[in-house]
């Protein structure tokens, strides 16, 4: 309900009562010319994460390194020798927050860029209001597709880049024979839908799908079918903690000795924690980041970040690419040299690489997404990954299923808005 | 063949499983007409209290969920005291509106102790292989669980003194009182009972399920259903709406897809609620 | 005969108050404009942030409103108030997506909204109110209806699931909304307002329709809610069509919920299901029970003082909002279950007018008019009633009306009450037919045959208690196609010094005769009474008897009783009860000769009357 700023928590922070005067300058800075506001001596950039509420076990992870990539960036000297300075809002895991966020940012003249939401639901109350004031913003988590925004840019991977080499992996290590349960919203049906455009192209036969409202924890039925089915391997788009109880009903019933599951989803809501070391054992993932990854960025990136918060848990794949986002974004102010938004987007569709945690991060210009390292890794004994598998440089698709393409560098050069995805 | 017994099996296990999430539920509104929002948190304080004990303390899986009542009846019996004992005589809303607060301030509590994604319980007892199926075989159990319930709380209501006390301080406490039964007294008990038997449900259901502490709310609205279209008799009437409703949307998710089994659920307790307003056994003579 | 000694002039004053009225009436009109000008001015130098979340507080007010009216004044309580808020948001989505492209502007979809919302609480109001769910049953269907708009909205994640231009995106919702933009008038308009004009916005559309509610409920029609409020069985008995005037109030209520859920996807340019969650049902029950049901400035009370509250506590203890929304609503339950407004009100002592004073409605009086029922004859053929395997009256036939008065006694279990339900029509019978002045109303519901000339009195007095006298004499005229004089019936029950008493501060026995006198005002033909003579002390009694021998002159009447000294002071015709079938009739006094009639008695009771 309330905008929160914590002076403690901030690099840079500034208090409610700031945050006043500056709405009612707000008002009168218009008479101002721009002239006299240029002397602003730092740049703002923001971020909307679920600091509280059922989704802050992603959101305050995600802040944290967003904190740690500005500190880190002011360290070195900031941008254009300008200091950052984070403007933090709490979404609180309400909805309507981020839209309400995203107006208080789209009418501060001062922000220029945000990284942020979480959930395709959230980023879309936001990104429709961020755009039309001309903010950029960068958004971490995996998605479906069908984001078209020449003010966005998509910085977690997609359907393709994950399922690609899950399938390839499962095809060769389980069987051809696939079946597919997947959460009945968006994200669901769109991954199906390229798990069955995927296992074609593969050679792989589709022996069921089903959807799964979100709402459901008995499993019975689907697992009863499952096994009528006789499937190689099961990709499984589940999500939500009701949904949990789907692999241990499926442990219980012995089937996790029996049939391979991989999923592009499973983790985000630490089932690796919540499944018993028996129950979660071998399933297979496939994210871009796991903190177990062993290259020099990476182990500069953990240990920087340890030393600001000793007490924070693991990093995720999303807060790995916060940090990217506010580097590839950094890197394009410098090579623009202004803030000016339409600058920045040009330079940031250079595709100029950037060596991040996961490896080597470089834009694909026509989709705004990132070509990216994929990693698979299995779920261990001890509730942790082991990664299995590197596939470099994966290429992001620039389709939306049944709905075209999107190129934003061709004719959706001026393209502002998400292309509903039909399946 | 081999299908349809483990189809058969999933189907009563749907009933068992609303039957186990009703049946504390059934003792507190139905018998009671306390209308308890903080039901479903009870289940989830059963669950939680199951996966706690058995993962922290290592206590064996079957005594973990034997000591879940005891908490839910501390809880329930200090909720009773403080708050519900003072507001029998007002008006339902006011109940609802109280129990929803404690509901309220029981989640944000489990957050606070547990996190939003606390660990899980692994389902015991391995699995059962009819033909070329397996189920897990924990499901027999549940099924076990339910029929024990409903019989002990039969026999509870109809071979003992405090049944009969407390079956007439629900009808008529006016009379109870005047009749020199302790209404109060009886009142503690009867609602302490119900809330350790929704704990003990859901300490029973713990190990299939991914327990959290928002549990409560996924399942609270079926309680109410299955209540409510229970009607009067509390027991036997519960029974008879948990086979409707789990059977339902249990034939429905195995014929067609688990979305219409929930959507067959929900349609089923609009029809018989529109002619059955007050329940299934409304027009049962008598009985529980 | 209680008539009062001295004239009674608080309602002949009725001409000289108007004006008074007017003047009060005035300042506060003008009070009122002028502070919804102060904040809409002032909404113009709030800072953006304060803006936004003003415009949300409001939009969620508007929604404490509408259950506010449904519940704190028509006494329904409801859940539902919410989901129907959500779907005025869907609406506003759904028509702003597809007429704002070449319309350019989203007020028809905000009063598309408040369509949608009037609809849709028409349509479950019908599946309530005509289902006969009562009270909890009502609140939990509510809360399931709730949990299945949701469960159905969550699961259109289909591209097959849309609306014109507009995907109902399943459980993400639907995105990119347009704001407030007005119709392109004399070139003003035709853009999206921006988040101060918004604001602005807000604040007048929320006071217009406070406004036009308040009117509603110092109308007429808003005694009658009030009346639903506060006795529905009264109301019932009076010959309102209970179960319509519900529907109604519910799709007023379904109205504004339905404006407020369109502010509210305008302000957060998007809607989701979310807003269909229990939590934020709950929230709503909170907001008006914090800000006093029943009070409609309340519910925007309660909307600031919850949502600041929760804002406040976040900076002491992080994400606690629903421990404190929690304790909050435990507390106010507990502690002050009118609300904080009225508790505080009562507090300070401020015990001012009741607000409808101001607006005064008129008083419906006819001159004089005093008519006497011509037909006043009610008589059954052949009644049988059983319940389960129970056969509680089998077969009873008796004619009232040769005499002005008729007794009906009988032990314990004779089936008294029942046949009294059957005359009164809350019990249908399994056979027989009951005929009211020569029309056959058997199948016709209570507040039908009360219109048709009968008067029912209740054994504990049934009269509206939170309504002054005056109000509840208004609630019995207003029905009525032969209304009396009040002034006069007022003072042959000795009430006519207290007409500006509320029902709950008359003592007992003030109560029975205001009953009374609810029933005489309307002239009914038939007068059933029960027990009249329950509770009542020797003084009281006589008065009764006297009463009763007063109104046989206008009025037929039947009493049901226990008390034997007062059937047999009524000296009347005495029909018998006993094992569902008449056992005897006959005057009282050849009936306590009959050894057959004590036996029945003394084979229930210790000792015969």
């Amino acid at each position: 309900m309330s905008r929160k700023l914590k002076s403690a928590n901030g690099p840079r922070s500034f208090s409610r009562r700031e945050a006043l005067k500056l709405g009612l300058l707000g008002a009168a800075s218009l008479a101002i010319p721009a002239v006299v506001r240029a002397e602003d001596p730092s740049l703002h950039v923001a971020s909307l994460f679920d600091l509280t509420g059922n989704l802050n076990i992603y959101g305050i992870q995600e802040m944290n390194v967003s904190r740690y990539a500005i500190e880190t960036i002011n360290a070195a000297g900031g941008v254009l020798g300008k200091k950052l300075v984070l403007h933090e809002y709490d979404t609180q895991s309400k909805i309507e927050l981020y839209s309400r966020y995203a107006q208080e940012v789209g009418a501060n003249d001062q922000i220029s860029a945000v990284v942020g939401c979480f959930t395709g639901a959230s980023r879309e109350a936001a990104r429709p209001v961020l755009s039309r004031n001309k903010k950029l913003l960068f958004f971490p988590t995996i998605d479906e597709g069908g984001e078209c925004d020449k003010y966005c840019f998509m910085q977690g991977t997609d359907c393709v880049q994950q399922e690609g080499p899950l399938l390839d992996w499962a095809i060769k290590n389980g069987g051809k024979k696939i079946y597919v349960v997947a959460a009945d919203y968006i994200y669901g049906h769109v991954a199906n839908a390229w798990t069955k455009s995927l296992a074609e192209t593969k050679g792989a036969s589709m022996v069921g799908t089903e959807f799964i409202p979100l709402d459901v924890s008995d499993f019975s039925a689907t697992i009863r079918r499952i096994q009528a089915a006789k499937p190689d391997v099961i990709m499984s788009n589940l999500v939500g903690n009701n949904h949990v109880a789907f692999y241990r009903q499926f442990a219980a019933a012995g089937l996790n000795k029996s049939i391979q599951i991989v999923s592009p989803v499973f983790g985000l809501g630490n089932e690796e924690k919540v499944l018993s070391p028996a129950e979660g054992a071998g399933i297979v993932v496939a994210y871009s980041y796991f903190e177990g990854l062993d290259n020099p960025e990476n182990k500069a990136f953990l240990e920087g970040f340890h030393k600001m918060y000793p007490e924070a848990g693991a990093i995720a794949d999303a807060p790995a690419q916060v940090w990217n986002g506010w580097h590839q974004w950094k890197m394009a102010i410098e090579a623009a040299g202004t803030t000016q938004v339409d600058k920045v987007v040009e330079a940031l569709e250079k595709g100029a690489p950037f060596a991040g945690p996961a490896g080597e991060v470089r834009l694909d210009p026509p989709s705004h997404r990132n070509i990216q390292n994929v990693h698979l890794a299995r779920v261990t004994d001890k509730q942790s990954y082991e990664i299995i598998e590197k596939f470099e440089q994966v290429a992001p698709t620039r389709e939306v299923v049944g709905a075209g393409t999107c190129d934003l560098t061709g004719k959706d050069k001026t393209s502002r808005r998400m292309i509903n995805p039909k399946f | 063949m081999d299908a349809f017994v483990v189809i058969a099996v999933s189907a009563v296990t749907a009933i068992a499983t609303l039957t186990l999430i009703s049946t504390g539920l059934a003792v507190i509104f139905g018998l009671m007409r306390v209308v308890n929002m903080a039901h479903g948190e009870f289940l989830m304080v059963g669950a939680l209290t199951t996966t706690s004990l058995v993962l922290k303390l290592h206590v064996p899986w079957w005594l973990a969920m034997i000591a879940a009542p005891v908490v839910g009846a501390a809880i329930g019996g200090l909720m009773e005291i403080l708050l519900i004992s003072r507001i029998y005589q007002r008006h339902l809303v006011d109940t609802l509106l109280i129990t929803f607060g404690i509901s309220l301030i029981m989640f944000q509590l489990a957050v606070d102790i547990f996190g939003t994604t606390p660990p899980g319980i692994e389902t015991p007892l391995g699995a059962l292989t009819v033909g070329s199926y397996s189920f897990p075989a924990y499901t027999l159990v549940l099924l076990f669980s339910a029929a024990v319930m409903l019989l002990g709380l039969y026999l509870l209501f109809t071979r003992t003194k405090y049944g009969l006390l407390a079956r007439a301080t629900a009808q008529n406490p006016a009379m109870a009182l005047a009749l020199g039964v302790p209404a109060k007294r009886i009142n503690f008990f009867t609602f302490t009972l119900g809330c350790a038997l929704a704990s003990l449900g859901g300490a029973i259901l713990a190990p299939m399920i991914s327990v959290s502490p928002s549990l409560g709310q996924a399942y609270v609205g079926q309680a109410f259903m299955t209540v409510v279209i229970a009607g009067p008799a509390f027991i036997s009437g519960t029974l008879l709406s948990a086979i409707l409703l789990g059977g339902v949307s249990n034939a429905l998710s195995q014929g067609a897809t688990t979305l219409w089994g929930l959507t067959g659920l929900f349609a089923m307790a609009i029809v018989i609620l529109r002619f059955r307003p007050l329940g299934v056994s409304a027009s049962w003579k008598r009985g529980l | 005969m209680t008539a009062s000694m001295h004239h009674d002039d608080t309602l002949t004053r009725g001409l000289a108050l108007p004006i008074a009225i007017r003047s009060v009436q005035a300042r506060n009109l003008i009070l009122f404009l002028a502070f919804v000008v102060f904040l809409a001015v002032a909404a113009q130098f709030v800072s953006s942030t304060t803006a936004l979340k003003l415009t949300l507080w409001i939009s969620f007010s508007i929604c404490a409103l509408s259950l506010d009216f449904v519940w704190g004044k028509a006494g329904i309580f409801s859940f539902g108030q919410n989901a129907v808020f959500g779907l005025g948001g869907y609406a506003y989505a759904v028509i702003a997506l597809n007429f704002f492209p070449d319309s350019q502007e989203t007020i028809s979809a905000l009063l598309g909204a408040g369509l949608v919302g009037a609809i849709s609480s028409a349509l479950l109001g019908y599946f309530l109110f005509y289902g006969r769910l009562s009270d909890v049953y009502l609140s939990i269907v509510t809360l399931a209806v709730t949990l299945i708009i949701y469960t159905v909205l969550a699961s259109t994640a289909g591209p097959e699931y849309h609306i014109g231009e507009a995907l109902l995106g399943g459980f993400n919702g639907i995105p990119s909304l347009p704001g407030i933009a007005f119709p392109t008038v004399l070139g003003m308009g035709g853009t999206e307002l921006s988040i101060r004009q918004l604001l602005t916005f807000s604040i007048l559309f929320a006071a217009a329709i406070y406004f036009l509610l308040q009117l509603l409920v110092r109308s007429r029609f808003g005694l009658v809610i009030e009346g639903l409020g506060s006795n529905e069985l009264r109301m019932e008995l009076l010959g309102y069509d209970v179960r319509r005037l519900k529907l109604t109030a519910f799709t007023i209520g379904g109205l504004i919920a339905g404006l407020g859920g369109g502010l509210f996807a305008a302000w957060g340019t998007f809607v989701n299901p979310s807003v269909f969650s229990l939590a934020q049902a709950a929230t709503v029950v909170v907001w008006v029970m914090v800000g006093g049901r029943g009070s409609l400035l309340g519910a925007f009370v309660g909307v600031f003082i919850v949502q600041s509250a929760a804002d406040a506590a976040d900076f002491v203890v992080t994400e606690q909002t629903p421990l404190l929304v929690g304790l909050l609503l435990v507390g106010v339950v507990m502690l002050m279950p009118d609300g904080i407004v009225r508790t505080l009100a009562r507090w300070m002592k401020v015990r001012g007018n009741r607000p409808r004073e101001f607006w005064a409605r008129r008083m419906t009086r006819k001159e004089g008019h005093v008519s006497t029922a011509t037909d006043r004859r009610l008589s059954v053929a052949d009644i049988a009633k059983h319940f389960g395997g129970v056969h509680v009256l089998r077969g009873i036939t008796a004619t009232f009306g040769d005499h002005p008065i008729h007794a009906i006694i009988g032990p314990n279990g004779a089936g008294k009450s029942t046949f009294f339900n059957i005359l009164t029509g809350r019990h249908r019978p399994d056979r027989g037919r009951v005929i009211l002045n020569g029309f056959d109303v058997s199948k016709l519901p209570t507040f039908r045959r009360c219109r048709q000339g009968l008067g029912i009195k209740m054994q504990v007095p049934c009269i509206f208690p939170d309504l002054t006298v005056r109000e509840n004499m208004q609630l019995a005229t207003l029905i009525s196609k032969d209304a009396q004089d009040t002034h006069d019936i007022l003072q042959r029950v000795g009430l006519s010094q207290r007409v500006d008493e509320v029902g709950r501060n008359l003592s007992h026995g003030e109560q029975q005769w205001l009953e009374i006198a609810l029933l005489l005002v309307q002239n009914p033909s038939v007068l059933l009474l029960d027990e009249p003579g329950a509770g009542m002390g020797e003084e009281d009694k006589r008065q009764t008897i006297a009463l009763i021998h007063s109104l046989s002159s206008q009025h037929t009447l039947i009493v049901v009783e226990h008390d034997m000294e007062f059937i047999r002071a009524l000296s009347a015709p005495v029909l018998m009860l006993h094992q569902g079938i008449v056992f005897r009739s006959g005057a009282f006094d050849e009936l306590v000769r009959d050894d057959a009639v004590i036996d029945a008695y003394l084979g229930r009771r210790s000792h015969a009357a």
